[in-house]
């Protein structure tokens, strides 16, 4: 895992217990690429859990119930997690 | 310690096959205690085996037998509680904290999560009593999030005459306590927000990133400049200078800079390289059209993931990769 792509604030950010809570949604929703997330959007894991499970479900109507399978085609859709 | 310590502790760790515990927090402590903690029987529970981790070198067997021979741990209420962060506590304080009257109160219950580990039993009594706390206008706050911060941090937080700004409201989410009352301070009273080209920034993620981080971006020469302007979106604070300069000075070598976009700011520039050869060795384009708006986009080989490179357009990036290392 690349560190350096990721400003300070981000390391500094990361919960394992939360971090481990979001893997296991994303594992329960079948995302075959969670190792490729934490990667390449490891700020992603520094949303607390029950927030992140808010925006997943939001965006997952969004994109009728197919956010896993249509982030996996475009990983630009993640940016949609950081609006509010 | 001295770099021969350094690799008995290493072969310790491999010796037990351990070695993901090797971390900075080891070259303060003595190959003994390493050693005991390392050896303790209760790691082959599978009630406790998780709890081994990086974390527990911070404490001693003593303090660790303690903690888990607690009957706490028994009480359904609590057993969410033992996880790896509890290594940051201490038995003492961990007692006092469970022991506390609060998690009885419907308004307090949901904050006894792991998060509390955090923590100390005086500082939670002492945040638990804050008034404003009470506020309606600052219920979403109250969440275990509220632990990473400190009384003192809080209270003059959720004291601050901003959120009678109306513009300010929005930004009370609990991510607000990954921040300090300095940052919050410094970032709501910039200018910029008041510029239509950065307002949209400011959303509850901002807390995430400190005031100079955020400064830093915002009048770094390559956001600073139209043709990238797009990427200055929220997720933009957490990628570093170096990847975003490296990101866009690779794609400038291939003439597709301005087609850059935030995905591609975050592969490892030497990914995106492989994949940049690839699409021109194999005589695609790299500017194609995207099938809803029809605007012109660099090839989405650079933007999915790799599960889908495979599955859809037949690249194996680690072989790529593996041969990119051998050239």
């Amino acid at each position: 895992m690349d560190f350096t792509k990721y400003e300070s604030d981000v390391l500094k950010n990361i919960d394992k217990d939360n971090m481990n809570k979001i893997i296991d949604f994303l594992s329960s929703k079948n995302c075959s690429y969670i190792g490729e997330l934490l990667d390449d959007y490891l700020d992603l894991f520094t949303f607390s859990y029950d927030e992140f499970v808010s925006k997943f479900d939001l965006l997952d109507k969004k994109y009728n119930n197919n956010l896993i399978e249509e982030v996996s085609n475009d990983m630009n859709i993640l940016e949609e997690f950081y609006i509010d | 310690m001295n770099n021969e310590e350094l690799l008995k502790i290493k072969r310790l760790l491999k010796e037990y096959g351990k070695e993901r515990l090797y971390c900075n927090i080891l070259k303060v402590k003595d190959y003994n205690t390493i050693k005991n903690i390392i050896e303790m029987e209760e790691w082959d529970d599978p009630k406790y085996s998780c709890l081994l981790t990086s974390n527990v070198f911070k404490t001693n067997v003593n303090e660790i037998r303690k903690i888990l021979n607690m009957p706490e741990w028994k009480n359904p209420k609590y057993k969410k509680l033992l996880t790896p962060s509890i290594w940051q506590s201490y038995y003492n304080e961990i007692r006092n904290i469970l022991s506390m009257e609060e998690w009885n109160d419907p308004r307090y219950s949901h904050l006894l999560t792991s998060t509390i580990w955090h923590s100390g039993y005086n500082e939670v009594k002492k945040i638990l009593e804050i008034k404003e706390l009470t506020d309606p206008k600052f219920k979403k706050l109250v969440t275990s999030s509220i632990w990473e911060s400190t009384y003192d941090n809080i209270d003059k937080i959720l004291k601050m005459k901003e959120w009678e700004n109306p513009r300010f409201k929005k930004l009370l989410t609990p991510t607000i306590w990954k921040s300090n009352y300095e940052d919050v301070v410094n970032i709501l009273g910039m200018e910029e927000w008041n510029d239509p080209k950065y307002s949209y920034l400011l959303t509850s993620n901002i807390w995430k990133s400190s005031y100079e981080n955020i400064k830093n971006k915002l009048y770094s020469p390559y956001l600073q400049d139209d043709k990238y302007k797009h990427l200055l979106v929220p997720s933009i604070f957490s990628i570093s200078l170096s990847n975003i300069e490296n990101g866009i000075e690779l794609l400038k070598k291939y003439g597709v800079d301005k087609y850059v976009t935030n995905k591609m700011l975050r592969h490892k520039t030497t990914t995106l390289e492989l994949l940049l050869d690839y699409i021109i060795d194999n005589d695609l384009s790299l500017i194609v059209e995207h099938t809803k708006t029809g605007d012109k986009i660099l090839n989405p080989i650079l933007s999915c993931e790799k599960g889908k490179l495979k599955k859809k357009y037949g690249i194996d990036l680690e072989k790529l990769e593996k041969k990119g290392k051998s050239r």
